[in-house]
Parts: structure tokens; C-alpha cells; sequence
């Protein structure tokens, strides 16, 4: 974990880079508070969670890796579930411009630096 | 009863619960390595189309290959983080059965027999032999 200052607030519009607009987020983190960072560099993806993405929320694997990996508006935050556990929520747009929100679960969490996730779930905002 | 099992007890959330729990969650800043999309160019029909399998939706077409790419560029400026690379694969050159591949025979004398495996022919009829 690197502690790295907030370089700016995150409450403002998230907008989609492309084809679609607006999916208000709201946490409220401004200048000069340090925070951590999370190495994401492998993210599996396995046959049951695929199957579940797509048939509850119409989502591929190639649109949850193009949001999490690729996106350049990509944001993450941890999220401790008293009952479930530490997992990475990661915000995003598809190529296509669907918002995306992504469960990570860290497979390695002796070393977050490794970076390695396994996709818990993943939703695309109601249209 | 759907095909796939749930991995734990956790019920799906729903897109309000998700966003509140990103907003209610530990911000932190996303390190993403090692990232590459593979951009394929192929053509088709007198134009060159590109398409990627990393993206979903993403085609491009241009009259040339040099034109095609530029627009890949520009296309992708708009949505791609800066330090995802691309690995451009260029369409590769594939004899097909109209290229014609000629080959000239000596036979006895002047004569000089041509073949062609194509559809087009070549013909060589210099001035002092006899083509067959």
C-alpha cells in the first residue's frame, strides 16, 4: 500500500467517457487526505459469475474488464462487509458507455501489491 | 433454476446498494498494469475495417490502412486510459487464385511453352520463337 494524497474531491458528476451521461456517485474526499492505492492487474473471471453477469445484468466479461482495466475514469474503494468480507468496488464505463460496478474479491490479501481479483459480481445501471 | 450457483450466501446487490457502498467504502487509487488491446485490421470490400475482442462494440473503417488507423486513434483517445497500449495487427498479404503465377518451359528449338495457375496469363512472344 502506497499512501498517495486524494488529487482531487470525487463528488462531483461522474460522467461517462463516450455515449451515455451521468451516474451521480457521492463520496466526498477532498485535497490533502492521503490514501492508499490497489494494484489491479489480473482480474479473473469465472464460469459461474459469467454466466450470472450476463443473465441477471446482460454483461459480458469483455465490458467488466473494459470498465475495470481500461477506463480511464475508473475509481476504486474498499468496502468491509461485516458478513462478507473485504472486497474492492470499482466504478466504470463500458467502450459502449455503460456505467459499471464491479465486486472484487483480492485473492492474495497478504499482498495487496500483487494485484490479483477474482470478480465477485458486476451491475450496469438500470436504464 | 438458473444455471449457475451462487459462491457464497451474499444476496446480489442492487445499483443503489452498489453505489452506496462505493460511497460508503475507503477511496483508494486504482494502480492498473500491464495493459494491452489487441486491434485487428482486415479488408473488406475495397476498405480496411478494424474491430478489437477487448472491446465490445468497437469498428472502425477507412479507405486505407493509414487512414484507418488514424480514426482508430482518434476513436479511442476518447475513451482509452493513456496506459493502455496497442498491439496493431496489420492484414497479412494471401495469394488467392487470381494471382496469376507464370512459368516458361524451354522445349526442343525455338519453342517455348508459358503456363499460367491463375486466372490471368501471361504471354511471351519474343520475335524469334514460336509460342505453343
Amino acid at each position: 500500500m502506497v499512501g498517495q494524497p486524494a488529487d482531487r474531491c470525487m463528488n462531483e458528476h461522474h460522467t461517462s467517457a463516450r455515449r451515455r451521461s451521468s451516474v451521480r456517485y457521492t463520496p466526498l474526499l477532498c485535497e490533502s487526505v492521503p490514501r492508499s492505492s490497489v494494484v489491479v492487474a489480473v482480474l479473473i473471471i469465472d464460469a459461474s459469475v459469467e454466466a450470472k453477469i450476463k443473465e441477471k445484468h446482460k454483461l459480458t466479461p469483455a465490458e467488466v474488464h473494459e470498465a475495470v482495466r481500461l477506463a480511464p475514469d475508473a475509481q476504486a474503494a474498499w468496502d468491509d462487509d461485516p458478513e462478507h468480507g473485504r472486497r474492492l468496488v470499482v466504478t466504470g464505463t463500458t467502450y459502449m458507455g455503460r456505467p459499471v460496478i464491479a465486486y472484487l474479491v483480492p485473492l492474495n490479501e497478504n499482498d495487496p501489491e500483487e494485484g490479483t481479483f477474482k470478480l465477485k459480481t458486476a451491475l450496469s445501471e438500470p436504464s | 433454476m438458473t444455471e449457475y450457483q451462487q459462491d457464497d450466501s451474499e444476496p446480489e446487490p442492487s445499483w443503489d446498494e452498489a453505489v452506496a457502498a462505493f460511497g460508503s467504502g475507503e477511496p483508494v487509487d486504482l494502480i492498473r498494469p500491464n495493459r494491452k488491446i489487441v486491434i485487428n485490421y482486415r479488408y473488406e470490400d475495397g476498405r480496411v475495417h478494424a474491430s478489437s475482442p477487448d472491446l465490445t462494440g468497437f469498428e472502425v473503417m477507412g479507405p486505407t490502412l493509414y487512414e484507418t488507423k488514424r480514426l482508430v486513434r482518434i476513436d479511442l483517445a476518447g475513451y482509452l486510459d493513456s496506459g493502455v497500449e496497442l498491439d496493431e495487427r496489420e492484414p497479412r498479404l494471401i495469394f488467392t487464385d487470381s494471382t496469376s503465377r507464370s512459368r516458361v518451359i524451354h522445349g526442343p528449338g525455338e519453342q517455348v511453352t508459358t503456363t499460367a495457375s491463375g486466372r490471368s496469363r501471361a504471354l511471351m512472344a519474343p520475335a524469334r520463337v514460336r509460342v505453343v
